[in-house]
Formats: C-alpha cells, sequence, structure tokens
C-alpha cells in the first residue's frame, strides 16, 4: 500500500515553546489512523501543518508525494479536513457553503449532492448553516471533506458534539470511505475509547513528541498483557508474602483483590507458593485493565496542559 | 482564479450589509442633492426681486423728503431709483454705477458745497466687487472745480442717454491713460489691457455696486466675471505676491506662478470659446456635486474591505478557504478583485442615480456645457459632462487607498471590529490633523515633507473645481498638483495592498 501521508522529523514552536519535536508518521492508503493524544499535546498544530495552515520550522510534509510547503497547490488537491470546528458561512445555506468549497476545489453540482446523501443531509441542506446543531455542522463538515474527492480526510476531533448514534454513524462512514474506497482517514481525538473501534493505527502523542504507533491490536494487546487478578483470602497473609517475592509486580491494589503483573508462565508457580503459605485463590482472571491507563501512563497522565 | 472571484463575489453579495451600505449611501448623496437644489431655488424665491426693492427704495426716500424737502440726498436719491425703474436698469448693470455717480454729483452740486481738492480727480480704490464675486478696483473721478463738476454731470447725463456702454469704457480708458497717479505704469497697462479686452471681445461690464436683491438678469455676466479673473490673476502676477485670507500676503514661488498663469489662461480660454460657467442648480451642476458621494463610498468600501480578511477569521472559515488547492496570494487578489468590483458598482450606483435625478429635476437643461479648467500643465476645454465623468473617475483612487488601508489592518489585525474602526478614525483624525497643518502652514509657511503624507492627497476634489468655483491653491503646500497627488496616493496604495498581502500570504493560521 501506498504511503499517502508522510511526515519527516516536523517541528513547530511558538515563539521559544516547542508545540511540535520532531514528529515522523506515515499514513497509508485506505488506513484510518488515530491521532491520539490529551489536550495541549500539539494535535491540532500538527493537523494544520499537514493542511499547510502553520509553516513548519524544520523537517517535511508530503501528501500523495507532494511537498506541503513547495507544492502547495498539488498537495493539497488531494486532501481535505475539518481542523477544530467545523466552521462554515453563518449567512449562507449548507448548499451554498458547499457549493462555494466545490467551485474552489474545482468540483461539481452532481459531486455536491452525493456528497450531501453520503451524510444524509439532504432534508435540511436548504437551511442557513446558523441553524444547524453542532452534530449537522459536522455531517456538513463531512461532506464538505468528501467533494474534490481526496486521497486523505483530516479529521480534528470529528466526534465532538454528536450523540451515541451519531459517532456510530460517523465511524461506519469512516470506515466504508477507507476499507471500501480506498481513502485514508487521519482522526484526532483525546478519548480513547472511541479511536478504539474506529482506527487501524494509533499514534500516541504527549507534550509534542510522537510516543508511539502501533496498530490498534497490538496496543490493546500489550496493554492488557500480563495483568491478572487474584481475589485472595485472607489478604492480611498474602500481601506481606507477594510483597516480599513479587513486589514490583503489583499494579493495583484493590479490596480483596489484587492486580499482578506476570506472565503466563509465572501463574502456576505464583498459585503454588499461595497456597502453600494457606493463602486461598477464590478468583484468577486477566484484569481488564482498559487501554485508557496504558495511554495515561504514556502520555504523562492525562489532560495537564505542559 | 475565476472561480476564487465567483466565490468572494457570491460571499459578499448574498451579504444583506453589503448593499444596506450601498442603498445608504446613494439615498444620502440624492437626498442631499435633492434638499440642496429645493433649497437654492426657494432660496431665490424669497429674495425680493430688484423692481420691487428699487420701488421699495424709491418710496421711502419720497417719504423722507415729504417730511424735510430741504433734504438733497434723498430727493436725488429717489430720482435715482425712478430713473433706474423706468430705464430698466437692472442692479448688475453697468449703468448703476453711472447713474449712482450722477445723482450723488447733482446733490453735490444742489448743496454748492466746497468741493474738496486733496485729490488729483482719479481714485484708485480696492472694493469687493458683488456681482463679479472679486476683489475688484474701481475708479472714481472727484472734480476739484464746479466747473469740472458740471462738465463731469454732463458726461454721465450723455452717457445714459446714450446707452453705449462702450464709450463707458473709453472714457475709462482715457481717464487712466491720461491722469497721474500713484498706480504704477506696469499696473496701469494691466487695466488698460483689460478694458480693452472687454472692447474687443464685447464684454459689457458689470456694476461696481452692491445689491442684495435679486437679479436673474444678464446672462452675460459671466464673463465680466472671468475678466476680472484675469485681472486679479495678472496683477498678482505682476506683484509676484499671492493672497493669503488668513494673514499676510506671501511671496508666491515658481509652481505659484504657474498655477496662476495657468487660470489666467483658463480664464481667457473660457472667454475665447464662449464656455459659460454651470449653475449649481443646472443639470451638471447638480452631477458634479454628486460627485461629492463618493466619499461616502469610502466608508462602504473601509466597512467591506476591514471585514473581508479579519471575518474568516472571526467565522473560523479561514481554514477552509485556506486549505482548499490555491495559493493564498490568488486567493488574496480574489478579494482584492471583488473590493475593485464593489468600489466601481458603487460609483456607478452614485452616478447612474444622480443622473436620473438630476436629469427629472432640471429637465437634462444646459447637458452640452463646457468647462475650462486647467490640469495637468495646459488648459483643457472639454465637454462639462465628460469633466463630471473625469472626476467620478479620479474620485476612485482616493477610495481605493481608504480601501487599502482597511484591508491592510484587517489582514495585519485579523479583527474586523478593530480595522474598520481605526480605518475610520485615521480617516477623520488625518483629516482633522490637516486642517490644522494647513492653517499652521497658512501662518509660519509650508512644513517640509508634509505634502507626502496620506491624508495630505486625499481631497482630489481641490484640484477639480466644483460649480460656480475655481481652483484653489492647495494651502497646505503650493506646490501640490493633481499629478502629484494621484502618485503619492498611488504608491501608498501599493504600500498598503503590499503589507495585506505579505501579512495575509505568509503568517500562520493559529
Amino acid at each position: 500500500m501506498a504511503d499517502i501521508l508522510v511526515l519527516n522529523h516536523v517541528c513547530k514552536a511558538f515563539g521559544k515553546r516547542p508545540i511540535v519535536k520532531d514528529v515522523s508518521f506515515t499514513v497509508r492508503e485506505g488506513e484510518v489512523f488515530g491521532f491520539l493524544g490529551p489536550n495541549g499535546a500539539g494535535k491540532t498544530t500538527t493537523i494544520k501543518m499537514i493542511l499547510g495552515l502553520l509553516s513548519i520550522d524544520s523537517g517535511s510534509i508530503q501528501v500523495a508525494g507532494h511537498d506541503v510547503d513547495t507544492d502547495f497547490e498539488a498537495a493539497m488537491s488531494h486532501i481535505s479536513g475539518i481542523v477544530e470546528n467545523p466552521d462554515m458561512y453563518p449567512y449562507l445555506s449548507g448548499y451554498d457553503n458547499l457549493m462555494l468549497q466545490a467551485r474552489a476545489s474545482g468540483t461539481d453540482a452532481a459531486r455536491v449532492e452525493e456528497a450531501i446523501r453520503m451524510v444524509g443531509m439532504q432534508l435540511r441542506i436548504r437551511d442557513k448553516f446558523r441553524t444547524y446543531s453542532l452534530g449537522m455542522k459536522q455531517r456538513l463538515g463531512i461532506a464538505q471533506a468528501l467533494l474534490h474527492n481526496p486521497k486523505i480526510m483530516i479529521l480534528d476531533e470529528p466526534t465532538n458534539g454528536l450523540d451515541p448514534a451519531g459517532i456510530k454513524e460517523m465511524r461506519d462512514l469512516l470506515r466504508t470511505l477507507a476499507h471500501d474506497r480506498g481513502m485514508s482517514v487521519l482522526v484526532s481525538s483525546h478519548i480513547l475509547q472511541e479511536m478504539q473501534l474506529m482506527c487501524d493505527t494509533v499514534g500516541i502523542i504527549g507534550n509534542g513528541e510522537l510516543l508511539q504507533v502501533s496498530s490498534m491490536e497490538e496496543l490493546t494487546r500489550s496493554a492488557g498483557a500480563g495483568v491478572y487478578r487474584y481475589t485472595l483470602r485472607p489478604m492480611e497473609q498474602a500481601l506481606p508474602l507477594l510483597q516480599a517475592r513479587y513486589g514490583d509486580r503489583i499494579a493495583e491494589q484493590g479490596d480483596g483483590c489484587v492486580d499482578l503483573r506476570v506472565t503466563e508462565e509465572e501463574i502456576p508457580a505464583l498459585n503454588r507458593l499461595l497456597m502453600e503459605n494457606g493463602v486461598t485463590i477464590y478468583g484468577l482472571s486477566a484484569a481488564a485493565q482498559s487501554l485508557e491507563q496504558s495511554f495515561m501512563e504514556l502520555t504523562g497522565g492525562g489532560n495537564i496542559i505542559g | 482564479m475565476g472561480k476564487l472571484i465567483g466565490n468572494e463575489r457570491r460571499k459578499l453579495y448574498k451579504k444583506v450589509s453589503t448593499w444596506v451600505l450601498i442603498g445608504i449611501v446613494v439615498v444620502l448623496n440624492l437626498f442631499v442633492l435633492v434638499v440642496g437644489k429645493i433649497m437654492t431655488d426657494r432660496n431665490n424665491g424669497y429674495r425680493t426681486s430688484w423692481l420691487e426693492g428699487y420701488i421699495n427704495d424709491m418710496r421711502h426716500a419720497e417719504r423722507v423728503v415729504k417730511d424735510d424737502p430741504e433734504n438733497l440726498y434723498n430727493l436725488n436719491q429717489a430720482a435715482m431709483f425712478q430713473y433706474m425703474i423706468d430705464n430698466k436698469i437692472p442692479p448688475s448693470d453697468w449703468r448703476t454705477d453711472v447713474v449712482s455717480e450722477y445723482y450723488n454729483l447733482l446733490t453735490l452740486q444742489m448743496s454748492g458745497a466746497e468741493l474738496s481738492q486733496s485729490t488729483d480727480g482719479f481714485d484708485y480704490q480696492n472694493s469687493y466687487n458683488y456681482w463679479s464675486g472679486q476683489q475688484s478696483s474701481s475708479l472714481s473721478i472727484t472734480p476739484k472745480t464746479p466747473e469740472a463738476l458740471a462738465a463731469r454731470i454732463q458726461q454721465l447725463k450723455t452717457l445714459l442717454d446714450g446707452n453705449d456702454w462702450r464709450e463707458y469704457l473709453r472714457q475709462q480708458i482715457v481717464y487712466i491713460e491720461q491722469t497721474a497717479s500713484d498706480v504704477a505704469e506696469q499696473e496701469k497697462a494691466v487695466e488698460l489691457e483689460l478694458l480693452n479686452l472687454y472692447l474687443d471681445m464685447g464684454i459689457q461690464p458689470v456694476s461696481q455696486t452692491m445689491s442684495y436683491y435679486l437679479d436673474d438678469e444678464g446672462d452675460e455676466r459671466w464673463k465680466a466675471k472671468q475678466v476680472n479673473i484675469i485681472r486679479t490673476g495678472r496683477l498678482a502676477l505682476l506683484r509676484g505676491e499671492a493672497e493669503n485670507p488668513y494673514g499676510e500676503n506671501t511671496l508666491m514661488n515658481k509652481s505659484q506662478r504657474a498655477a496662476k498663469q495657468l487660470e489666467v489662461d483658463a480664464a481667457l480660454e473660457r472667454l475665447r470659446t464662449d464656455s459659460a460657467p454651470v449653475e449649481t442648480t443646472d443639470f451638471l451642476g447638480m452631477m458634479d456635486q454628486s460627485t461629492m458621494g463618493m466619499s461616502l463610498l469610502s466608508l462602504v468600501l473601509m466597512v467591506t474591505a476591514g471585514g473581508i480578511i479579519a471575518s474568516e477569521f472571526t467565522s473560523g472559515t479561514v481554514k477552509l478557504l485556506l486549505i482548499t488547492p490555491h495559493r493564498r496570494s490568488k486567493i488574496f487578489w480574489a478579494k482584492t478583485t471583488i473590493l475593485l468590483e464593489l468600489t466601481l458598482i458603487g460609483t456607478g450606483a452614485l452616478f447612474a442615480t444622480a443622473f436620473l435625478v438630476s436629469g427629472a429635476m432640471t429637465g437634462f437643461a444646459g447637458i452640452g456645457s463646457w468647462q475650462v479648467l486647467p490640469l495637468f500643465g495646459h488648459t483643457l476645454h472639454l465637454p462639462y459632462f465628460l469633466y463630471v465623468l473625469l472626476k467620478y473617475i479620479i474620485l476612485i483612487l482616493p477610495v481605493l487607498v481608504y480601501g487599502a488601508l482597511a484591508l491592510m489592518l484587517s489582514a495585519v489585525t485579523r479583527k474586523g471590529a478593530v480595522a474598520i474602526s481605526v480605518s475610520l478614525v485615521l480617516m477623520y483624525g488625518g483629516s482633522m490633523v490637516m486642517t490644522i497643518l494647513t492653517q499652521l502652514a497658512m501662518q509660519y509657511g509650508t512644513i517640509p515633507g508634509v505634502k507626502f503624507l496620506v491624508f495630505a492627497n486625499t481631497e482630489l476634489g481641490n484640484y477639480l473645481p466644483s460649480v460656480g468655483g475655481s481652483i484653489a491653491m492647495p494651502a497646505l503646500d503650493g506646490t501640490m498638483t493633481l499629478g502629484f497627488s494621484l502618485a503619492v496616493l498611488a504608491a501608498y496604495l501599493f504600500c498598503f495592498m503590499w503589507v495585506a498581502r505579505d501579512s495575509f500570504c505568509r503568517r500562520d493560521i493559529k
């Protein structure tokens, strides 16, 4: 599969404050790439650089083989996107707004009709943009991004303002676009659960640095791997035992149960040790440690903007 | 590029506020035009006609005489008004001076008073000439002996009976030639030349006597006014002094001399081509006045240009606009093109509505009039309608400069309210500062470099005379010409656009 979007050691600073530090990644054809990070991590800045809204301090970005900096018009003809909010001209109808964008990107009215159908906006398309709800604005934004049949679509927090049904619809639409039509999608979000079902690949950004790029399956597996939840009695007896032998493995300690990071091979030995010392194992399960937790760990614990 | 311009056009023209603004400007301009016309017509209607006025004056004098038969002055006043009424001599007629001198001398003769010996019989004094609207000098002859007095009275009587203005002028020529006075020979030569000009061109002189009564007779009065312009111009050139209504007359510099010479040439050309000036209430006079609406158009353009970039930032649509596959400079020029188009539409709307309304109110009377004016170092003689058209076209440039100023602020600040309010403050503040600087320049002389300021050059109407007015010397700096101001405005336009383009095309969209 061809590389549609390539970022090469991209850096950006506002004044003296570095916002994006040496970010490199690749989005391939037909891939839904999740761009994940807490607020203020540099997601929107990166996206704006990809779309040519911000200049690049160093490094380079290619869209379908065209450099955004030196070959702007060619690069932009293969990309579309929504940045921050799906803002359009409030005093024009949805249709007029789409027509403006269609003319600017060189497509025709037939394509506009098709895009409207794809996002299911037929009924309200002649209303003024300012009368739309946020969800409708998001849909119109997607329709706008579909107009000139781009090779890659960039969506900055596209699920903002959507209800659960809307989110599901959006997810299905994006997956269809990517897997059936071969369109690549880059979706940014700070909410992990949304990405879990939507994305093929996830890049995690924290504090301006790209921390990890991996496939969604890999991420899920590695995050959950090796943590087991033991329900033990009596706990008073079990804890000193575990602390003495497996002190560095205790992931979390709850009421009557404890999460331990151990490999499968270690489990029989651990069980034997507990039983020999009079501790009864009431339950043993693979801990449902969520992606969220590993995400938090990776990005340094949440929404502290640094 | 065509599609981008089309998009900008749709965005701007679908905004109701665009049309509301243009509509307000057009209506305001028409309002001023119509009310001005009605007021001028009504004002003339309220003024007492000269005939009525003279009858009242005569009755008043008669009443005084009735109470006081010894009052020689009023006796002769009554006779004077009677004479003017009987012979239908309006206040602007040259005979008014003769009649009034005749009866004054008669009063003098009848009173038998001592005659003044101090003057040498020829008095040359400056006064304001009401009928030509110019500073002017007049002859007054003061006889020294009773014989001379009687001779003068007889001479005036013959003049009146003959009703020959040529003879009147010839007599003045003789007086100037023969009388020794403190008037310099060169100035005397100018006076003689102009008296001969009256004779050569067959121009009837106008009276020097002031009157408040309405006198709409004498269609040829404008010619005497042109002669007066030539006279003052010639004398100013001779003396080398520029008139300064605010203080001491100053010495004319080279360009002021050239401008004065052009003014004289234009008046001569006007006489030669028999081009009567247009009146305020004529069709073309109204059209000429409608050019003032162009300064209102500046406001429309400033508001639009102030918003055209900034509003994309406030509504967030700038991101949508800039991720289309077009370089930013293309989008910038598309916006600029639309602003230019709007200016042309506004100008066209002002011109067309003024044309229709003025035409409807005047029946297009005098549409074939001519204009004579000094411009670009030449004396131009062109149809007045063409002149109005030219004026509209020239006045587009300051509108564009104000628009570019707002556009620049719009691109730099990215806030429409800031761009619009700052450019408005600059416009009004700038013209206020210019007024102060002009007054300073008049009192203390030209301030060097001030003529290169943009606001010193935006009032192009100063170079293009309106109805009834003549070209005034640029008070701020006498060396300024229309060509200079156009060049300065073009330079500022270029700079403003360059900054606007650079700011729009290069800066980050945070």
